[in-house]
C-alpha cells in the first residue's frame, strides 16, 4: 500500500513538475519572443532610418552633381585648355667649320583660359634648347642664387588677352609673335610642318646676323595692340607695336615703333582650297642708340594651295632698308602618300642686298616625314644642298633629322 | 556561267546603294543652339567643326567626332571638304596657335547619342538610321549621300 501511494505520488509530482517546467518554458519563450519582436521592430526602424539617411545623402550628392554639371554646361566644357609641343633634331653638314649638333630645340606649353565668353587669355612658354636652371642655397649665408648650368633659355613667347566683339572684330593686347606670313605665329611648332625647321627658315624667316635686329625683314616678336577678324572668306590683322630692339636677347628698349597688316582670303572649290595672304610690315628704327632713324618697308605674298593630297606652300617678300633692297622666297611641295608618309621638296632663295654682286644663296631640299600619329608625332629626314653665290663659301650639303610631337 | 556573271554584276551594281547612307547631325531635343530654326545650314556645321564658331546663342558649343573612320571621312568631306589628314593638320595648328580644343572623339554611335542627350549644347553625327526613333535628340541637319 505504501508503495502504491509512493508510486501514485511520484506519478502526480512528475507530470506536475514537467507541466510546470513546460509552462515555465513556454512563458519564457513567450517573453523571449516578445523581446525578439521588439528588437526586430527596432532593427527595422533603424534600417528604415539608415535607408532614409542614405537616400538623403544620395539625393544631396545627386543635387550637387546636377548643379556642377549645370554650371559646367553653362560655362563651357573647359575654361582652361592646355597644349604643347616638343622638337628635337640632329644636324650635320659637309662644311668643316661647323660641328654636328644634337638639339632639343624646343619644349613649349600653350595655355588658354576663357575668362568670359568674350574674353580669353593665351600664353605660350618655350624652353629653348632645354635649359637647366637651379636655385642654389649658400650653406654659409643661406643666400639663394639662380644658376644656369647649360645653354638655352626659358621665354614667354606669347602672353595676350583677346576680347571678341564679334568674329569680325577682335581686340588683342600683349606680347605676341608678329602675324606676318604663314608661319611666324607657329615659328617653333615643329609638329605643324613637315620640314625639320620652319619652312623658309633660311630665307623668308631668316634672322640674319644682326642680333639686335632679330630678323631681316620684320620683327619676330611684338609688344603692342592687335586688331583682327574674319568675315566669310576674308580675314585681316592690323597691329601697332614696339619695333625691333637694339638690345640683345629681345630686351625691349621701346626705341623703335612698327605697324603692320595682314590681309587674307580663303577659297575652296571641291577638294581643293587656296589661301592667299598679303603681309606688310613698316618700321621706323635705328640699329644703335647713336645712329639716325631710318625706315624699313617689307611686303610679302603667301600662298597655300591644297589639291587633294598635294599641298603647295610658297611665300615671297621684298624689303627696302637704307637704300638696300632685299628679297627672299621659298616654295614647298608636300604629298600625303599615305596616312604615314609625306615626302616633300623645298626651294629657297635669299638676296640680302639686291644691288650687291654675289650676295645670293639658294637652298634645295628633299625629305620625308613619317607620321607616327598624324600631326601628333612625326619623324623627319631632310637633305639640303646649299648654294651660296659668293667668293667666300662654296656649295655644301646639310643633313637633318628630327622628331616632333604635340599634345 | 552567264548567270553567275549576271548575279555578280547585279550585286556589284547594288552594293554602292546598299552602303549609301545619310548622315544625321544630331543635337539635344532641348538644345539652345538652333534657337527658332528647324535646321542648320551646311556652312554653320563647317564653321563649328573647323573651329571658326565657338559660341551659338550664348552657349559654348561642344562638338564631338565619331571614331569610326568611314563616317568621319564622309562627314568631313561633306561639311568641311577635307580629308581626315587635312582636318587633323588644321586642328593641330589651331590648338598650338590659338589654344583651341579640337572636337572630342567618341567611340560609338550610342555614346554620341548619350552625350548629345546630356549636353544641351552638344552636337555630333551618326548614320541616319541610328538616330531614328531615339527620344531626347533631334536631327539638326541631314547630309544626303
Amino acid at each position: 500500500m505504501r508503495n502504491k501511494i509512493m508510486v501514485f505520488g511520484i506519478g502526480l509530482i512528475l507530470p506536475a513538475f514537467f507541466l510546470q517546467m513546460a509552462w515555465a518554458d513556454s512563458s519564457e519563450l513567450q517573453i523571449l519572443k516578445e523581446e525578439f519582436n521588439q528588437m526586430r521592430q527596432k532593427m527595422e526602424t533603424m534600417q528604415i532610418k539608415i535607408e532614409q539617411l542614405e537616400t538623403g545623402q544620395s539625393k544631396v550628392a545627386q543635387t550637387v552633381k546636377e548643379e556642377v554639371a549645370k554650371e559646367v554646361a553653362e560655362k563651357g566644357p573647359s575654361r582652361l585648355s592646355w597644349h604643347g609641343y616638343f622638337g628635337w633634331h640632329f644636324e650635320d653638314e659637309t662644311r668643316n667649320t661647323i660641328n654636328p649638333t644634337f638639339d632639343a630645340f624646343q619644349l613649349s606649353l600653350v595655355s588658354k583660359v576663357d575668362i568670359t565668353e568674350k574674353m580669353d587669355l593665351y600664353s605660350q612658354f618655350v624652353y629653348e634648347h632645354a635649359p637647366f636652371y637651379e636655385i642654389s642655397v649658400s650653406s654659409a649665408t643661406g643666400a639663394r642664387t639662380l644658376d644656369s648650368r647649360s645653354s638655352g633659355e626659358f621665354t614667354v613667347n606669347d602672353a595676350y588677352v583677346t576680347y571678341t566683339i564679334d568674329e569680325k572684330l577682335k581686340l588683342r593686347a600683349g606680347k605676341f609673335a608678329t602675324p606676318f606670313g604663314l608661319w611666324n605665329t607657329l615659328m617653333y611648332a615643329a609638329p605643324t610642318y613637315v620640314t625639320v625647321k620652319q619652312p623658309g627658315r633660311d630665307t623668308f624667316y631668316d634672322r640674319g646676323s644682326d642680333t639686335e635686329l632679330d630678323a631681316y625683314f620684320f620683327g619676330r616678336y611684338s609688344m603692342g595692340a592687335w586688331l583682327l577678324g574674319s568675315y566669310d572668306i576674308f580675314s585681316y590683322d592690323f597691329y601697332v607695336v614696339n619695333g625691333r630692339t637694339t638690345l640683345a636677347q629681345h630686351r625691349d628698349d621701346n626705341r623703335n615703333k612698327a605697324i603692320g597688316a595682314r590681309l587674307g582670303i580663303d577659297l575652296s572649290l571641291g577638294s581643293s582650297s587656296l589661301k592667299l595672304l598679303y603681309s606688310r610690315y613698316q618700321e621706323e628704327l635705328r640699329a644703335s642708340t647713336t645712329s639716325p632713324f631710318f625706315r624699313q618697308y617689307t611686303n610679302a605674298l603667301s600662298l597655300e594651295w591644297t589639291i587633294n593630297k598635294f599641298k603647295l606652300t610658297s611665300e615671297i617678300e621684298d624689303s627696302q632698308r637704307q637704300g638696300a633692297g632685299m628679297t627672299a622666297l621659298y616654295v614647298l611641295g608636300q604629298y600625303n602618300l599615305t596616312d604615314k608618309f609625306v615626302p616633300f621638296a623645298q626651294f629657297q632663295f635669299h638676296d640680302p642686298d639686291k644691288h650687291a654682286p654675289k650676295s645670293k644663296t639658294s637652298y634645295i631640299t628633299g625629305g620625308l616625314a613619317y607620321q607616327i600619329s598624324p600631326w601628333r608625332a612625326m619623324l623627319k629626314f631632310q637633305v639640303d644642298r646649299v648654294l651660296p653665290d659668293n667668293a667666300i663659301e662654296s656649295d655644301y650639303w646639310r643633313f637633318l633629322t628630327g622628331v616632333a610631337a604635340s599634345f | 556561267m552567264q548567270k553567275i556573271f549576271f548575279l555578280i554584276g547585279w550585286v556589284l551594281c547594288l552594293s554602292p546603294l546598299a552602303f549609301a547612307e545619310n548622315i544625321a547631325v544630331i543635337i539635344s531635343e532641348e538644345s539652345p543652339l538652333l534657337a527658332n530654326k528647324q535646321t542648320f545650314e551646311l556652312k554653320e556645321i563647317e564653321d563649328i567643326y573647323t573651329g571658326k564658331t565657338k559660341y551659338l546663342q550664348g552657349s559654348f558649343i561642344k562638338a564631338v567626332n565619331q571614331k569610326d573612320k568611314e563616317i568621319l571621312r564622309q562627314f568631313l568631306k561633306k561639311t568641311c571638304r577635307m580629308d581626315i589628314a587635312a582636318y587633323q593638320e588644321r586642328w593641330i595648328k589651331l590648338e598650338l596657335e590659338t589654344g583651341a580644343n579640337a572636337p572630342r572623339i567618341i567611340e560609338t554611335p550610342g555614346e554620341i547619342i548619350d552625350y548629345v542627350k546630356k549636353e544641351k549644347a552638344g552636337i555630333g553625327f551618326v548614320w541616319e538610321n541610328q538616330a531614328k526613333g531615339i527620344q531626347g535628340i533631334r536631327v539638326a541637319l541631314l547630309l544626303a549621300e
